[in-house]
C-alpha cells in the first residue's frame, strides 16, 4: 500500500528530505566529494580552501575544472571562461527544478537560494518523488534533501583531501565509479517513460558530442536528444 | 600580471557558476510547471544527464580513466539489470553495480 502523498509545508517533508538525502543520493554525492578533496590536495589547495569551493561552487565540473586550474596557476580570465562552460548545464537544470518549488508562476527572491542548491542529483530526486512529494511540501524537501547532501558533501571533501594517496586503490576507483552509475541509475528510475526515451538518446548523442567537443558537444547533444525526445512525446501524444 | 591569489580565482569560479543558476531562475521565472516549455527542458535535462554520465563511464578522466573500459561496461550493465530485476530499486542496483566494479578491479589486482 502507498502512503497519501505529502502535500504540505511543515516537518513531515522536511524529515523526509533529510531520510532522502543520507540515502543512495548523499552516498554518491559523498563518493564524488572524496574524489574532488583528493584532486584538491594533490593539486595543492588547502582544506579550508577545498571545502570552500564545495560549498560555494556546488556543481562538480566546475568544482573539478577550478582546482587543477588553479593548481596550475591559470589566471582569472582563463578560470572564469573554464568554469561557465563546463557549468553551462546548470542553465536548464535550474529551469528543469525552480517550477516544481513554487505553486504560482514569477520570480522571488528565495528562489536564487533555491538555485544554488540545485545539482543533478537534485533535480533528479524531485522526478524520482514527483508523485509523493507534492505542492507546498516540495520545497521544504528540496532544501531539506540538498542542505543534507550538501552536508554529506563536504564531509567527503574533507575525506578524500585527509586521505589523499592513502585510500586502496579498489576503494578508491570503487568511489569513483559510484557518481556516474548513480546518475544513471537515477534516470532510468524515473516513472515517466518518456525519461527513458530522453536518456538513451541524450546518452547516445551526448557521449557522441562529447567525443567531437567535449564540454561543447555534451551541451549540444543533450539539448539535441532532449528536443528530439520531446517531439516524439507530444507525437505520441496528438497522434 | 602577477599570481591571483587563490581566494581570488575561487570567487572568480563561484561567479561563473551561478551565473547559470540565476539566470535559470530569471527564465524559469515564466515557465509554468504543466507547459510544454516545462515538458522540452525537462527533456533536456534528462538527456543531459544521460550524456553526462555516460560519458564519465566511457570516456573519463582522473582516476576512472585507470580502469579498463570493458569493466565499467560490464559493472553498469550489472547495475542496470539489477534496477530492473529489483523493481527499481536505486540503493540495492547501486550496490550491486559499485560492488561489480570493486570486484573486477581488484581482480585485476588494480
Amino acid at each position: 500500500m502507498t502512503p497519501p502523498p505529502l502535500a504540505t509545508a511543515g516537518r513531515a517533508a522536511v524529515l523526509a528530505g533529510i531520510r532522502d538525502g543520507v540515502g543512495a543520493p548523499g552516498i554518491a554525492i559523498f563518493a564524488s566529494q572524496v574524489g574532488f578533496g583528493s584532486l584538491a590536495s594533490a593539486g595543492g589547495l588547502s582544506l579550508p580552501l577545498a571545502l570552500t569551493a564545495t560549498g560555494t561552487i556546488w556543481a562538480m565540473p566546475g568544482q573539478v575544472a577550478f582546482a587543477e586550474l588553479a593548481a596550475a596557476g591559470a589566471s582569472w580570465p582563463v578560470i572564469l571562461i573554464a568554469v561557465s562552460l563546463a557549468n553551462a548545464r546548470f542553465l536548464p537544470m535550474t529551469v528543469a527544478t525552480i517550477p516544481l518549488l513554487r505553486e504560482r508562476v514569477g520570480v522571488r527572491w528565495f528562489q536564487f537560494l533555491f538555485a544554488h542548491l540545485v545539482s543533478i542529483t537534485s533535480w533528479g530526486q524531485m522526478q524520482l518523488t514527483r508523485h509523493r512529494v507534492q505542492g507546498a511540501a516540495r520545497a521544504p524537501y528540496f532544501v531539506a534533501f540538498s542542505a543534507t547532501a550538501l552536508l554529506l558533501a563536504l564531509l567527503g571533501t574533507g575525506i578524500g583531501h585527509g586521505l589523499a594517496g592513502l585510500l586502496p586503490a579498489p576503494a578508491a576507483l570503487a568511489l569513483a565509479f559510484v557518481p556516474p552509475l548513480y546518475i544513471l541509475l537515477m534516470l532510468v528510475a524515473a516513472p515517466q517513460r518518456i525519461a527513458l526515451v530522453a536518456t538513451a538518446l541524450g546518452g547516445a548523442l551526448g557521449a557522441g558530442g562529447d567525443l567531437l567537443l567535449r564540454d561543447w558537444g555534451v551541451l549540444l547533444g543533450g539539448v539535441l536528444a532532449g528536443t528530439v525526445a520531446w517531439l516524439l512525446m507530444r507525437r505520441a501524444r496528438h497522434g | 600580471m602577477g599570481e591571483a591569489p587563490p581566494w581570488a580565482l575561487l570567487a572568480v569560479a563561484v561567479a561563473g557558476t551561478y551565473l547559470w543558476r540565476g539566470l535559470g531562475v530569471a527564465l524559469a521565472g515564466r515557465v509554468d510547471e504543466g507547459s510544454p516549455v516545462f515538458e522540452w527542458v525537462g527533456c533536456v535535462a534528462y538527456a543531459l544527464a544521460a550524456a553526462v554520465s555516460v560519458r564519465i563511464i566511457l570516456w573519463p578522466t582522473g582516476l576512472l580513466a585507470t580502469t579498463p573500459v570493458g569493466d565499467r561496461v560490464s559493472a553498469t550493465v550489472i547495475g542496470l539489470a539489477a534496477c530492473w530485476a529489483l523493481r527499481r530499486s536505486v540503493p540495492l542496483a547501486l550496490a550491486a553495480g559499485a560492488g561489480a566494479f570493486a570486484v573486477l578491479t581488484a581482480l585485476r589486482g588494480g
